[in-house]
């Protein structure tokens, strides 16, 4: 009896995890495995063809490369970071709610931590200078609020030096009074209550003052003209230019660049058209210059630089044409004056956009790394430590040559578990850019194989197979890191 | 003790197989419906349009919505467990499941009946290999170009009836210091797709309709110089900077969801927004949105015409319902999806679409905009299906990706058309 019982209580209390084990991890990878030596439906075998594919192609070689980005940051950062507060933090008293903090991201799904960082990184169409746009994702609206655009108001101060008789009170006036009229005309429709026509009336001076600071009304209050603010500025300032002597468009195009630049590649472009009606020019000898007109204009109305291109047709009245200026329009000012910090589209410029990624990743596992890691320095005895400090070693001594020593068991551990993490990324690059841009990673490829609409079950399972033996050897290790380490003990 | 956690063991084991077992056993009618609209935007409309028919029959329409569609329903057809029905944005999407045999053929519904009522593009677009598979009770018309009629009379803008004009017009706004177009792509993992409508609508404008079909089907490349002036033409609008609201960062950041709101603001930051009917109810969803008056505040435009030769066509979707299993009611429900009275529910519920039943009355719509969008769609010179609905999955997912990149890096195009034609020539194979 004792013994039948010995004999199944093995099975009994394995049963079940083996079971499991075979159920949802063996089966499911040996038909993987199948799979990936055959065709799109599974119906045929095609030798290592979804090998070639997963191995070779340029989507999976960008894979690749990102996976092996990943690699590095994501692991040193991780590590390091981990390593670096668990060590730090051993040393305040607030040890528990530092760490807890540092933590708590782990408590987030990557979906959610992706959808969140999607929020920091947002970037909202920026608008111009007279009419700016609020960005919404922190860190560009921390990046705009650095450094101002420049205004309207610089713009008339601009004017002022080079000696064109602009009064700002005339720009102002010009706003009161088409707003003023539209906010009668609201009164009158009914579409404005009297007394709340008198509160905008009473604000407007100081509404105006501060738009031509650059900084546009917010949008609850009911302005009832503010499309037109840009132009009823921009035509005040254009009656004082007409008061000029002819012949004083330098001085304009000093203080707005584009206002002249945009006057010459009107008339180029004519010009061009004329000459290629005319056959002087070849169509597509006229489609390169117009492609780089309006920047060899604005070098030329800036710092005299002379285009480095033949086949301008009119610029020996390049001059003239500046000389001839005498009014801006609002793209004009809008270009001369666009020239504050710009915000960063941070998960779609190449080069920035798989760092912001990696940083949703380390943001979310640091925690994991501090905890593992500081627990591992808990055990460290508290006498090896005193021994080197009474030997005369100094903090960085003991860090680098004691402490760290006795962690490195567990840091190759938290630093193969960390590997393996990584390699499997999916979740944030699929939230964030879905692989767009350049960020695509191996286990979002095989996603977008298996569901992105073709059902490709080779090819998945061939990328899945090869994510599979890169893992496996890191797997190994830690599990043989693991053991030796318990050995230890 | 151990008698104990059997019981528990047991309990747990029983309670797990429960549902199944006593749905299995359940003579009530009960119909499970896929579907991407979830109950924030479209689903309350499908509750009303299927409310007769539930009224009627008495049947439980189970509803699983999903923005993933085509993982969910590969998983459960994978798994032998497909829903009665889906709706599905086009035969490209289940290409597969149809080669595979796994959609259920609509050979009860009366063909003549059906010829008689809808168009025959309709029919052609519900059918594979002969068959009708699909019945699409509602369509939506994509060429609009939408704008705000009273910023265009503040501005003296008129509405464009030509490319060039429209060209011209995006000059005059530039200059008057405000964007032309905006456009938004983000749309999570399908970001990229309102860019992919724009090239066919060009596609329709700059060439015959056999070429734009043989370009959907793969009978002419990608690289090929019908193709690539297409999207040239589409770099007259995205490749200027100066003329996308926010730039190329703006237009790749900017959800397609919110991309006309700019037109409403004062001042306004873009004047023109290209996008399909259903757009509307987004419009009334910016910030003020909800006092804008559909045909007076917010109109659209027939996207204009390229090419004098070809016209203005239309180009537009359809809702495509698909039965997986064959049983009476699921029979019933697309009896019922087919017949003209459909879509009123629809409409009442506050939807948007437009009837492609032909016996649909005109006096049913709810506002202007969509009687005029319905009366466009009888108008427009030809019409086609959204093409990369219509392309293998794959191809699909390569365009929406192209349109980014050619976006983001405009002179980037031949590798990006090669890119997409090497998806092309392998996923067509089949």
């Amino acid at each position: 009896m004792r013994s039948q019982e010995s004999r199944w209580t093995p099975a009994l209390f394995l049963g079940p995890a083996v079971f499991l084990l075979f159920m949802l991890m063996v089966y499911p990878s040996l038909d993987t495995i199948r799979l990936s030596f055959m065709d799109r439906l599974a119906e045929n075998y095609v030798g290592l063809d979804n090998y070639e594919y997963a191995l070779t192609s340029t989507r999976m070689k960008e894979a690749f490369r990102n996976n092996l980005l990943w690699l590095f940051v994501f692991t040193i950062g991780t590590v390091v970071l981990g390593l670096l507060i668990a060590t730090l933090a051993d040393r305040v008293r607030y040890e528990s709610f530092a760490k807890a903090i540092i933590f708590m991201p782990m408590a987030i799904s990557f979906v959610g931590a992706g959808v969140i960082w999607k929020f920091v990184y947002d970037l909202k169409p920026t608008g111009n200078p007279l009419q700016p746009n609020p960005q919404i994702g922190v860190l560009n609206a921390i990046l705009v609020s650095i450094d101002p655009d420049d205004t309207l108001g610089d713009a008339i101060a601009w004017l002022r030096d080079e000696g064109a008789p602009v009064e700002r009170g005339d720009v102002l006036d010009a706003i009161v009074a088409v707003e003023t009229e539209a906010i009668q005309e609201a009164v009158a429709e009914g579409d404005l209550t009297q007394e709340r026509a008198g509160e905008l009336l009473d604000k407007l001076p100081d509404r105006a003052r501060k738009y031509v600071e650059g900084e546009l009304p917010p949008r609850e209050e009911e302005w009832q003209a503010l499309g037109q603010w840009p132009r009823v500025s921009i035509d005040a300032i254009n009656q004082a230019l007409a008061t000029m002597p002819e012949g004083s468009g330098r001085a304009i195009c000093n203080a707005i660049p584009y206002a002249c630049a945009l006057r010459i590649e009107r008339i180029e472009e004519d010009a061009i058209d004329d000459a290629v009606d005319a056959g002087t020019l070849t169509p597509e000898q006229a489609s390169d210059l117009e492609d780089d007109l309006r920047s060899m204009a604005l070098a030329y109305v800036k710092d005299g630089t002379r285009p480095g291109v033949e086949g301008l047709q009119t610029f020996d009245q390049w001059d003239e044409i500046i000389a001839g200026v005498n009014e801006i329009n609002v793209r004009a000012v809008n270009s001369s004056l666009d020239t504050g910090v710009e915000p960063v589209d941070w998960i779609r410029r190449s080069g920035i956009n798989n760092l912001a990624l990696i940083t949703v990743g380390v943001w979310i596992w640091t925690g994991f790394c501090m905890v593992v890691l500081s627990a591992a320095l808990k055990g460290i005895p508290a006498e090896l430590l005193e021994a080197a400090r009474v030997d005369g070693a100094n903090e960085f001594q003991v860090f680098f040559q004691v402490i760290i020593p006795q962690l490195m068991p567990t840091l190759t551990v938290v630093t193969t578990t960390m590997v393996i993490t990584v390699l499997k990324v999916f979740d944030i690059v699929y939230v964030m850019t879905a692989g767009n841009f350049g960020t695509e990673v191996i286990a979002n490829r095989m996603y977008l194989e298996m569901y992105g609409g073709n059902r490709e079950f080779g090819r998945a399972s061939a990328i899945a197979v090869v994510l599979m033996l890169a893992i496996v050897p890191m797997l190994v290790y830690n599990v043989i890191q693991f053991r030796r380490q318990e050995a230890r003990r | 003790m151990r008698k104990s956690l059997v019981v528990v063991l047991a309990v747990v084991f029983v309670l797990g197989l429960a549902p199944g077992a006593l749905s299995a056993q359940d003579d009530d009618c009960v119909i499970s419906f896929l579907t991407v609209w979830s109950g924030e935007d479209e689903l309350p409309n499908w509750e009303s349009m299927v409310q007769p028919f539930v009224e009627e029959t008495g049947c439980t329409i189970e509803v699983e919505s999903t923005r993933d569609i085509v993982p969910v329903l590969t998983t459960r057809v994978e798994a032998g467990n497909p829903p009665d029905i889906a709706g599905v944005p086009s035969f490209g999407a289940i290409r597969t499941f149809l080669e595979q045999g796994e959609v259920v053929p609509l050979d009860f519904l009366d063909m003549d009946r059906m010829a008689e009522q809808f168009g025959e593009v309709w029919l052609e677009l519900g059918t594979y290999d002969g068959t009708l598979y699909g019945v699409f009770p509602r369509a939506a018309l994509k060429s609009l170009v939408w704008y705000s009629p009273p910023a265009f009379e503040a501005a003296g803008y008129e509405v464009p009836t030509t490319w060039d004009e429209m060209l011209d017009l995006c000059e005059t706004i530039f200059d008057d210091g405000a964007a032309c177009f905006s456009i938004g792509l983000e749309s999570g993992p399908a970001s990229g797709w309102p860019a992919t409508d724009w090239i066919e609508d060009i596609m329709l404008r700059t060439n015959d309709l056999e070429t734009y079909d043989a370009w959907v089907s793969h009978d002419i490349a990608w690289t090929s110089d019908e193709v690539t002036r297409a999207w040239e033409a589409f770099g007259e609008i995205v490749g200027d900077e100066d003329y996308l609201y926010g730039g190329s960062s703006g237009t790749l950041s900017t959800n397609f969801g919110e991309a006309p709101c700019p037109l409403f603001t004062d001042p306004p930051g873009a004047y023109l927004h290209r996008q399909a009917s259903f757009i509307q109810s987004f419009i009334q969803d910016c910030p003020g949105g909800e006092d804008l008056v559909p045909g007076e505040d917010f109109d659209f435009f027939l996207f204009p015409s390229i090419d004098e030769e070809y016209g203005t066509p239309g180009l537009g979707a359809a809702d495509l319902f698909v039965m997986f299993n064959d049983n009476d009611n699921s029979r019933a429900l697309i009896e019922f999806l087919s017949q003209p009275e459909a879509l009123a529910g629809w409409l009442e519920g506050g939807g948007s679409g437009i009837a492609t039943n032909n016996e649909f009355p005109l006096d049913q719509y709810p506002d202007v905009l969509s009687a005029r969008a319905a009366e466009l769609l009888q108008q427009v010179d030809s019409f086609r299906f959204d093409g990369s609905d219509l392309m293998p999955g794959d191809v699909n997912q390569a365009f929406w990706t192209g349109t980014l990149n050619f976006v983001q890096n405009p002179s980037d195009l031949p590798q990006i058309l090669e890119t997409i034609e090497a998806t092309a020539s392998e996923a067509y194979v089949d």
